[in-house]
């Protein structure tokens, strides 16, 4: 097996917004497998547009990425939706819960598209849940949750089908400190336990000191790997 | 997803309840006008002439002919579907009774009156109002002759009409022909009759309840319309309400779909809340339609509760059902996580430019070196898009060198190299690009503004 669990070839991606804004240019990274990834640079430089095209959520408008050597050109919406499902797993900068459903079936909820069976999902988010500090708010709705624990279950939700790898976009954005170092934890706990890959954009340097490697963006462009 | 369907149902309950009873009284109200017309159908049937039964076709001309015409070739698959009977001459005679209408039948093959030459048939409600019976005598008088005919047989005026029928003996020519089809073979026998007789009146079986049909529809035509106007009106209210449902929801199926969540599992999840409130409302209008008119039955009204005039009326929602699911689903599939999340348009048109569409003379020197060009499409000199490769940089064929989005982003251009090489030359104000396989090419590149306008 490859000793990167991704890749990407000149990834190009730009909006029109009366003018065009090259959001990523020409970006060819690699993610080491089994490690922890930050991906660091001022606001705008890029960093959300290029998490969102590593994790499927949006298309490069020219390049490729591989995923343990899957192309993602070649795949349809719905081969990218399976990809996401069995490999990925994505924490949203806005959390992005599903309103209508508790902490507990928010996180159940990735589990249910690959089948597993009702109480052992239920079993696993509580433990999930548990894990990150919300172990007395599972029936919870999401706006009956502060910022930082809808952070939490959002994380609980992207770790709930043990994916080889996790995007997060500014995991530790919303929390205080004590929370934060928690979640840090949480992340190298689960990257040393299952060796799972974490790829973090922050602007915070300790949730970069974590990372065993930090690539630096400015201007939609990947200025330095180290 | 069950729970989570139910969730968006029941976010939206209130929504969905006005939907289900707005189904149900257009569905019942559907049903009780079509069985109302049904009835005025029917009433209508038994007051125009009988079916012709026993396969027969019967074509009646303004004019009349010396024999049938010549019937053009037939071209439908297998035998000949028609064979020719018989044929008579209608007219008014003089008679004992007084001025009766008769039919004087040809002696063609294949017609049997089972009458001799002396005898005649009468239909049944002429014999009932002249009061004649079998075996009495009736005189009818054609071409200044008198003759005498035994009545042999009545008949039910089905085939001949409601008159008097006798062999021909004077008269050379017919109006009214009579041809037998095959079974199941009707409609192909009808169209192929039409072909030699365009202007005849045809009579044949189902023809009555279609003439039937005919004179309602026109009759009620006012009220028919009123009846598309419904299915449109609830179809357009249908759709609205799952339209905008769809784009209230908008955010939420972008997270599942960032789950992992697939386009048929999409379509699931939309289906619950698409179906649920057609089928209940399409049940409740069927139940209400059955008790509103079981009560007009008892109260002495002549309905007849038909099974197809229920279908027809629950099924006439459906089509709109299908579209509300079809294009959520449509856009869902197409649509990337985040053009969902964020609302971006959704291009539903990408288009590859991957050569030169024609020649262009100045360029053959270029061209004659293996150098290939793509035209950007360029307006007053710019071009409204984004150009990611520049002038030296090494491309592989098929490789994405400049993007363009038409239409308020439904459709998107993509600029692909043609083959795999260097750029060397790129000329920004006419939106020229050439690749040359050679990266050492003879020609000097020009200079440009690798973005062309945008930076």
């Amino acid at each position: 097996m490859s000793d990167n669990i991704m890749r990407t070839e000149r990834l190009n991606k730009a909006f029109s917004l009366g003018e065009t804004i090259y959001a990523v240019t020409d970006v060819s990274l690699t993610i080491p497998a089994g490690k922890i990834v930050a991906i660091v640079g001022p606001s705008g430089c890029g960093k959300s547009t290029l998490l969102s095209l590593l994790g499927g959520l949006d298309r490069p408008m020219s390049g490729d990425i591989f995923l343990e050597n899957q192309s993602y050109r070649m795949l349809s919406e719905d081969g990218l939706a399976l990809l996401r499902r069995r490999k990925l797993g994505y924490v949203f900068q806005f959390f992005n819960l599903i309103p209508h459903l508790t902490a507990v079936e928010n996180v159940m909820l990735p589990m249910s598209f690959i089948g597993v069976s009702r109480p052992n999902a239920k079993k696993r988010a509580t433990e999930l849940l548990a894990q990150v500090g919300l172990a007395k708010r599972l029936n919870h709705l999401p706006l009956q949750l502060s910022g930082g624990e809808q952070q939490r279950v959002a994380i609980s939700r992207a770790l709930a089908n043990n994916p080889a790898l996790v995007l997060a976009d500014e995991p530790t954005g919303n929390l205080d400190s004590g929370s934060k170092n928690d979640v840090l934890d949480l992340f190298k706990m689960f990257n040393e336990m299952n060796g799972q890959t974490f790829v973090l954009i922050t602007h915070d340097a300790s949730v970069a000191g974590i990372a065993q490697k930090v690539i630096h963006m400015v201007d939609g462009r990947v200025l330095e790997e180290k | 997803m069950i729970q989570l369907a139910w969730r968006f149902f029941a976010k939206s309950w209130r929504i969905q309840v006005a939907i289900t009873c707005l189904f149900a009284v257009s569905v019942a109200l559907l049903i009780i006008y079509g069985t109302y017309l049904q009835r005025e159908v029917t009433l209508l049937e038994v007051r125009m002439e009988g079916e012709l039964q026993d396969n027969f076709i019967r074509v009646e001309l303004n004019t009349s002919q010396s024999g049938p015409s010549k019937l053009r070739r037939y071209r439908g698959p297998g035998p000949v579907p028609v064979q020719y009977l018989g044929s008579w001459q209608t007219g008014v005679v003089n008679t004992s009774h007084g001025r009766l209408p008769v039919a004087m039948v040809t002696q063609d093959e294949g017609l049997n009156l089972g009458i001799t030459s002396a005898e005649v048939l009468i239909p049944q409600t002429l014999a009932t109002l002249h009061n004649l019976a079998l075996g009495d005598k009736l005189m009818i008088i054609t071409a200044g002759e008198h003759a005498q005919f035994t009545i042999a047989q009545v008949h039910d005026g089905t085939l001949y009409g409601q008159r008097l029928v006798v062999w021909d003996k004077n008269v050379a020519v017919s109006n009214v022909f009579l041809f037998r089809h095959e079974s199941n073979a009707l409609s192909a026998a009808v169209a192929y009759l039409r072909r030699t007789y365009a202007e005849g009146v045809f009579a044949y079986s189902g023809s009555t309840r279609s003439a039937a049909q005919e004179v309602i529809d026109a009759v009620y035509s006012p009220g028919i319309r009123a009846r598309l106007g419904v299915i449109l009106f609830i179809s357009l209210a249908f759709l609205t309400v799952t339209l905008f449902s769809f784009l209230a929801k908008r955010r939420a199926l972008a997270i599942v779909k960032s789950l992992g969540l697939r386009t048929w599992e999409m379509v699931a999840l939309l289906s619950y809340e698409a179906v649920l409130p057609p089928l209940l409302g399409s049940l409740l209008g069927c139940g209400l339609a059955l008790v509103t008119l079981r009560w007009m039955i008892s109260a002495g009204q002549q309905f007849i509760i038909d099974g197809a005039v229920f279908a027809n009326a629950a099924l006439s929602i459906w089509p709109a059902v299908a579209i509300g699911i079809a294009i959520p689903a449509r856009f869902t599939q197409v649509a990337t996580v985040n053009q969902l999340l964020f609302e971006r348009p959704v291009p539903i048109q990408t288009v590859i430019v991957k050569e030169l569409g024609k020649r262009i003379s100045a360029l053959d020197v270029y061209t004659s070196q293996g150098i290939e060009f793509i035209h950007l499409q360029m307006e007053y000199g710019y071009f409204n898009g984004s150009v990611f490769r520049r002038l030296g940089d090494y491309v592989k064929q098929g490789e994405v060198i400049a993007v363009e989005e038409r239409w308020w982003g439904l459709q998107v251009v993509e600029y692909h190299a043609p083959i795999t090489g260097c750029i060397t030359y790129f000329q920004d104000e006419l939106g020229l690009v050439g690749v040359s396989p050679d990266s050492n090419s003879k020609l000097p590149p020009l200079q440009f503004d690798a973005r062309c306008g945008n930076t």
